[in-house]
């Protein structure tokens, strides 16, 4: 008979951390603080005018990765009429599935068998399915394959750029499709960090700036004219002119930016002297509103604006709960653009695990949002955005059909 | 008198080899348990001063096994595993590897001992486990199950 608390006890006396393990993390701090003390301090304002100057001298157009040539074909939409994207078996592998007929093929796949596909997403005019290979997972090695990839109706893959810069480590990239057409934008960390966009047809790509630290997040504006991007503060850069404007250095480590669906206003969710916020200000920065402000270790987050752009939904973990009080309950919330009547509209019993959402329904009636530990496991949750009725059941499929409407 | 707050730096200094060891056991490998461990440090430093003293362990231990399943959610461990291909820095070689029980557990999944440590090890019941590792507690109970049957096999081969 085993004893099991013996083979643990036995296993674990084995298991001996580095002797410089504080060492190292105070190094990973003093890092961290060091980029944030750039972003907080008069350094950023210095930062913010380089940038404006180098972002509109810099602008040009390179070819510094190279691509594979451009199909001379005449391009389909990536997905077939009815078709939606699924991940593949949950690893390296991006498929469309038609609901109706349950006919399913793979659109995109990662050569290396350990690699996985962490982030795809369809161009606006349907034509180029953009897909973020991770080779850096767990103990694997960094790979060639690891960077941004694009393809198209006929399969023909091109590495838009590459992620790897050493064999231990990949750094980071951020990006985003245009709102029409298919241009994409992308923030390369590592030795040389670039914002640029990128066409998936020739490859070629155009600087929109150097930044000085990490870029968390950008986001196009509806109308495709402009890319804002949060890494000293807020900025945004004029693609006509290659103007770089700072909007803000009012915010903290932003997570999300959204614009509002007429392309006036942004919401913003940031992270400030341990305040989790959720932000809104004009286009040009002015009138700059706080929502939401939480102190709890995981505050207020992932704010989406209603299609009319009168109200914002988001999720918020606002308390702990449960015997081990580190575990958090998890909520989804919808408030005016203006601030107003802030309603909580699902209050999970239990814990937060895996979520996703909020993400509204075309015609604004209705919010849906994932929650993997009130119901069973992977299930998507829709409530009404007035705050009547209880939580149901949708199809994710259905989610998906919602995301992707205009 | 009040009892002084333990500095962030004394905290570590009790919990991280325990946070090690645990981590160890569910992924197999030191490299990756050591990154997890960093990174689940690092978001209670940046917190330290917000959090309740008794919160503190659980919290560290939760922000633990949420960054290991974010890392392992989507991700080719399965796969690896199925491919047989060794982790890159092995945990368990350091431990003994002619321990029988010991190759056991090296050959059981990431989750499988994740659920086998958190309810047989740090007591929690299923339904805490599964909140903890984002599955649904009759998950967690057979996950546990399997690898406890697993073991009583393999030293059950050998008697």
């Amino acid at each position: 008979m085993i004893d099991e608390r013996q083979v643990f006890e036995r296993v674990m006396r084995g298991f001996v951390p580095p002797d410089d393990s504080l060492e190292r993390l105070v190094h990973r701090r003093d890092r961290k603080r060091r980029n944030q003390r750039i972003a907080a301090g008069a350094l950023g304002l210095a930062v913010g005018l380089a940038a404006i100057l180098i972002g509109s001298s810099l602008i040009r157009s390179d070819q510094s990765v190279p691509v594979q040539p451009a199909p001379t074909s005449e391009l389909r939409p990536v997905l077939r009429e009815g078709e939606v994207l699924v991940e593949g078996n949950g690893l390296g592998r991006v498929d469309a599935i038609d609901p109706s007929t349950g006919d399913q093929r793979t659109l995109a796949k990662c050569k290396d068998p350990c690699a996985i596909i962490y982030r795809h997403a369809i161009s606006a005019d349907g034509r180029w399915l953009a897909y973020e290979v991770w080779t850096c997972v767990g103990a694997l090695p960094c790979e060639s394959e690891a960077g941004i990839w694009a393809t198209n109706a006929l399969r023909e893959d091109r590495q838009l750029t590459q992620s790897c810069d050493r064999p231990d480590s990949c750094h980071q990239e951020v990006w985003a499709w245009s709102p029409q057409g298919a241009t994409l934008a992308v923030y390369e960390g590592g030795d040389v960090s670039k914002l640029f966009t990128i066409d998936p047809q020739t490859g070629d790509r155009t600087t929109l700036a150097t930044p000085d630290v990490d870029v968390s997040t950008i986001a196009w504006s509806p109308d495709g004219a402009s890319v804002v991007y949060a890494a000293t503060g807020l900025q945004s850069v004029d693609l006509g002119s290659g103007e770089t404007t700072r909007l803000t250095d009012l915010v903290g480590d932003v997570d999300s930016i959204g614009w509002s669906p007429d392309g006036t206003r942004l919401v913003l969710d940031d992270f400030l002297a341990g305040r989790n916020r959720i932000l809104v200000m004009n286009a040009d920065g002015s009138d700059q509103r706080v929502l939401v402000d939480q102190g709890a270790p995981q505050g207020p987050g992932a704010p989406a604006w209603s299609p009319d752009g009168t109200r914002i939904a988001y999720v918020s973990t606002p308390g702990s709960v449960g015997p081990n009080s580190g575990h958090f309950s998890f909520e989804v919330w919808v408030i005016g653009a203006d601030g107003s009547a802030p309603t909580r509209l699902f209050h999970g019993k239990c814990c937060i695990g895996d979520w996703d959402g909020p993400v509204w329904s075309p015609d604004g009636g209705r919010i849906a949002f994932f929650d993997d530990i009130d119901v069973d496991y992977g299930t998507w949750l829709v409530v009404n955005a007035d705050g009547t009725g209880g939580p149901t059941e949708i199809d994710e499929l259905e989610v998906k059909r919602w995301r992707s409407s205009p | 008198m009040a009892e002084a707050r333990p500095t962030f730096e004394e905290f570590f200094g009790t919990e991280h080899a325990r946070l090690f060891g645990a981590l160890c056991f569910v992924t197999g490998d030191r490299d990756e348990a050591e990154e997890i461990m960093q990174d689940a440090f690092l978001r209670l430093w940046e917190r330290w001063d917000q959090l309740r003293l008794d919160d503190a362990s659980a919290y560290l231990f939760r922000t633990a096994m949420n960054v290991f399943r974010n890392r392992y959610r989507r991700t080719a461990l399965s796969l690896r595993k199925t491919l047989a291909i060794a982790p890159s820095n092995d945990a368990f070689a350091t431990v003994d590897d002619r321990d029988l029980v010991v190759r056991t557990l090296r050959d059981l999944t990431a989750d499988q001992r994740a659920a086998m440590l958190l309810t047989g090890y740090v007591g929690l019941t299923s339904e805490e486990a599964g909140q903890m590792l984002g599955m649904r507690p009759s998950t967690v109970r057979t996950l546990a199950t399997r690898a406890r049957a697993a073991i009583r096999e393999r030293a059950g081969e050998t008697e």
